[in-house]
């Protein structure tokens, strides 16, 4: 959040945030899933359309961190295709950037991954 | 022996008012814990409910303690009570058996129990006799097991004992794969 913030904004790097997953390009997952919570944000992920991206953000979103317990669940990987990893426990602003970065350069690099064209 | 503190004299009221009741009293660096049996619960926190110059208005919390193999009464379920007029707390423990892991619910005393004998339940265990809604509160509804007692598995991967959801968005997931868009090289 503090990256959307005037400090070290986003926006200026073209990263917008939306209120539906249908208009989004990227999905960011935030923290902790649970096993309760991951059915759900499996469905956020099958309502956006290609070309979609998946970013993991912080330790709890990449492996699980240390909660190696009933409920949670041991990384997003699991139940999702991830792009890009962003560790921590949180992720400073600028790793998250980072991690943006990274991704517009896997992007860059891309292709005729989604068709023939792109 | 003098008690020398006011804690130590509500629980001394206690087990003069219900000797047979009260196993134990104990006190540790100035918190006062009262240990009972289960039967009759519901009358000792009336009790310290509406005595005057008790009055625990504040039950701050109740939850539940395995002590699997370390005692002949496998559950305790604890209660700590505050009073806001009286600026005193104290702590009963009730003990519990395996055999019948249920307790009177205190939902009709303080209605702020609702929600802890919930989770009490939802994590240990253990049912709330006289409870309006006894299901589960922070797990999933059709969940199996109650992860807080000892003998559940301590990480996270529990194979086939998994929840019901998560099992199907893993299979989901994996089915799905061979339907992502994949680099063309």
């Amino acid at each position: 959040m503090t990256t959307g913030s005037s400090h070290y904004d986003f926006d200026r790097l073209g990263i917008i945030f939306r209120g539906s997953p249908r208009q989004a390009d990227v999905v960011i997952i935030a923290g902790t899933v649970t096993k309760k919570m991951a059915p759900v944000v499996r469905r956020v992920y099958d309502q956006m359309p290609l070309p979609r991206y998946v970013m993991a953000m912080g330790s709890c979103a990449c492996s699980g961190n240390i909660y190696d317990t009933y409920s949670t669940v041991q990384g997003a990987d699991t139940f999702l295709p991830v792009d890009v990893y962003v560790p921590g426990c949180p992720p400073r602003p600028e790793a998250l950037i980072n991690g943006f970065v990274k991704l517009q350069e896997k992007i860059r690099g891309e292709h005729a991954k989604w068709g023939a064209w792109r | 022996m003098e008690p020398k503190l006011l804690s130590e004299a509500i629980a001394q009221a206690i087990s003069e008012r219900f000797p047979d009741e009260v196993k134990e009293i104990r006190e540790f660096r100035g918190q006062v814990s009262v240990t009972v049996r289960k039967e009759r619960v519901k009358e000792i926190l009336t009790y310290l409910r509406s005595t005057p110059q008790f009055s625990f208005n504040h039950l701050q919390d109740v939850t539940g303690v395995d002590y699997l193999g370390r005692k002949a009464l496998r559950f305790e379920v604890v209660y700590h009570l505050f009073s806001i007029s009286h600026r005193h707390s104290i702590r009963i423990k009730a003990e519990v058996g395996q055999d019948d892991p249920s307790i009177d619910s205190v939902v009709d005393i303080w209605q702020g129990a609702n929600w802890p004998e919930r989770e009490c339940y939802d994590l240990m265990g253990i049912r709330f006799n006289g409870h309006p809604d006894l299901r589960r509160v922070l797990l999933p509804e059709d969940w199996e097991g109650h992860p807080l007692r000892k003998d559940y598995p301590l990480k996270s991967d529990l194979g086939e004992r998994d929840w019901k959801g998560f099992k199907e968005v893993v299979a989901t997931a994996q089915r799905n794969r061979q339907y992502e868009i994949r680099e063309v090289q």
